[in-house]
């Protein structure tokens, strides 16, 4: 039989419930209490993902790639777009590789916590796992894709560059900046369900502002710096640098700009996400 | 033995009710509402269209004592397991919990019909609040109390309600945390599933753990 729970004073966490108010930071102990749960939604989010789906996985590759033959076509070929001496394709395929992952999470991400709110009204959890979850479960997609660059780039016949050891950083910026994003637009989206329109035009708009379908050295010099507010610049940037070694992609202020804002929009977000916390049971 | 478990002092939990602002509301109407009627804001606050669900609830649970809360519908049972849960903020008030709370406001939160049983099993063991290992030492057990063992790698949404609400409340049963709060998930399944579930929670009570419970019959 179980063994019966001996409790004593010392190791039994104390809680205290009272009413909070005003701006607190994310509580990151209990995040860390609760870290295991982090892994299984995301687990759960990559299973789901796919699911009754005819191509499964392969959307994550057919996503990107179609886009990357349709730009192509339409800003290689008939705009005749300069790629920066890359072939355009593979010029195309290395930033639309981050903004797909970036792209996913802010689709999932804004939803995540509504589609789970029956968790939200029943049980205890630090609600940004939510949201952190589902923005993870992007990266799987994301290494899948990433193969298919890697045939691409031999079929080129480009080697990747000696700054490739910088890619993971590149990632993390991309990863900073969607749950940052996520983590405003889930809470706001407790409130406001416009939120849900708002999204799918949010990201298109994006992208345009976003050096995927052209370089960034196609920005005049003096609106660089206004340019790389969007951090989502430098995370695409840091790409082609590290993959393709385009030299006006190497890293300057810019980068700094696109890291300070994502760190900015992260923080933020970890501000009003908590603020908004203590109304999701009873707003969603 | 006489420790304290759990500590209420005047909580108080209220809630707006009324059309605009109990269901969601959208930017648009909060915009149009600002400019079709400016002082509607402040009008509506001098309204009484709050709800106290709760209020003045004091109480002391000592360790390994049982509480039941019984009253009818609305009578704010829920409300009070919601706000000893944490699943929402009280408006007023202070309470004081010694030790992990297992919250049972619903079996099989978190299941997700596309996946299967054992993951399901997993998946709702962690969102309960168990460690992996806890749940992979209790799997087995967790499966044979269930009944469902036969089942347990067909995605959940292939199940009978029976089979689902069996396998979701095996989970819950195997709960470990020092405070248990439940609140009438014991409606399920068929009588002699039933009393075994009352018998699995007379047993969690005589471990010495604390259990906190509601239900609108005695």
């Amino acid at each position: 039989m179980e063994r019966s729970l001996t409790v004593n004073q010392s190791d039994v966490p104390v809680t205290i419930i009272r009413p909070s108010k005003g701006w607190t930071m994310i509580n990151l102990r209990d995040l860390w209490r609760y870290r295991e749960l982090i892994y299984f939604m995301t687990w759960r989010d990559i299973k789901v993902r796919y699911k009754q789906t005819l191509l499964g996985a392969a959307w994550a590759v057919l996503r990107p790639f179609l886009t990357m033959v349709v730009f192509s076509i339409f800003f290689g070929e008939l705009a005749g777009v300069p790629s920066d001496d890359v072939p355009y394709p593979i010029f195309a395929f290395a930033a639309l590789l981050p903004w797909e992952l970036f792209s996913q999470a802010l689709s999932v991400g804004s939803r995540s916590l509504v589609q789970n709110s029956n968790m939200i009204t029943k049980v205890y959890f630090p609600r940004v796992i939510l949201p952190l979850a589902s923005v993870l479960a992007g990266v799987v997609d994301f290494f899948v894709a990433f193969l298919v660059l890697a045939g691409m780039m031999f079929y080129y016949g480009i080697a990747p560059t000696s700054a490739v050891w910088t890619l993971p950083l590149y990632l993390f910026l991309t990863l900073i900046t969607a749950i940052g994003v996520s983590l405003w637009l889930s809470a706001m989206n407790v409130l406001y369900r416009d939120v849900g329109y708002v999204t799918p035009f949010l990201t298109q708009f994006w992208l345009f502002i976003t050096p995927i379908a052209y370089g960034a050295s196609l920005v005049p010099e003096k609106w660089r710096f206004l340019y790389a507010i969007n951090p989502m610049v430098g995370a695409v940037n840091g790409f082609r640098w590290a993959l393709l070694g385009i030299p006006s992609a190497a890293p300057n202020g810019m980068l700094y700009i696109s890291v300070g804002v994502s760190l900015l929009v992260l923080i933020s977000g970890l501000f009003y996400f908590r603020r908004m916390e203590r109304q999701f049971a009873d707003m969603v | 033995m006489s420790q304290i478990s759990i500590r209420a002092e005047k909580l108080g939990k209220q809630y707006r009710i009324g059309a605009p602002l109990a269901s969601y509301r959208t930017l648009r109407e909060l915009m149009g509402e600002r400019f079709s009627n400016p002082a509607r804001g402040l009008y509506q606050r001098e309204k009484n269209n709050h709800i106290w669900a709760l209020r003045d609830v004091s109480f002391e649970v000592y360790q390994g004592q049982a509480l039941g809360v019984i009253g009818r519908n609305g009578a704010g049972k829920s409300t009070l397991l919601k706000v000893i849960s944490r699943v929402t903020h009280p408006t007023e008030g202070f309470a004081e919990i010694h030790g992990r709370v297992g919250s049972l406001l619903e079996v099989g939160t978190g299941f997700h019909p596309e996946l299967t049983g054992r993951e399901n099993v997993y998946l709702n063991g962690a969102i309960l609040g168990m460690k992996r290992t806890e749940i992979d030492r209790k799997f087995d057990e967790i499966v044979d109390f269930s009944e469902v063992a036969n089942f347990i790698d067909t995605p959940v949404k292939r199940y009978s309600s029976g089979m689902y609400l069996r396998l979701a409340f095996a989970v819950a049963a195997h709960l470990e945390p020092e405070i248990l709060v439940v609140d009438e998930v014991l409606a399920v399944g068929d009588a002699e599933f039933q009393r075994k579930c009352l018998g699995k929670m007379s047993d969690v009570a005589q471990q010495g753990r604390t259990v906190l419970f509601v239900s609108h019959n005695m």
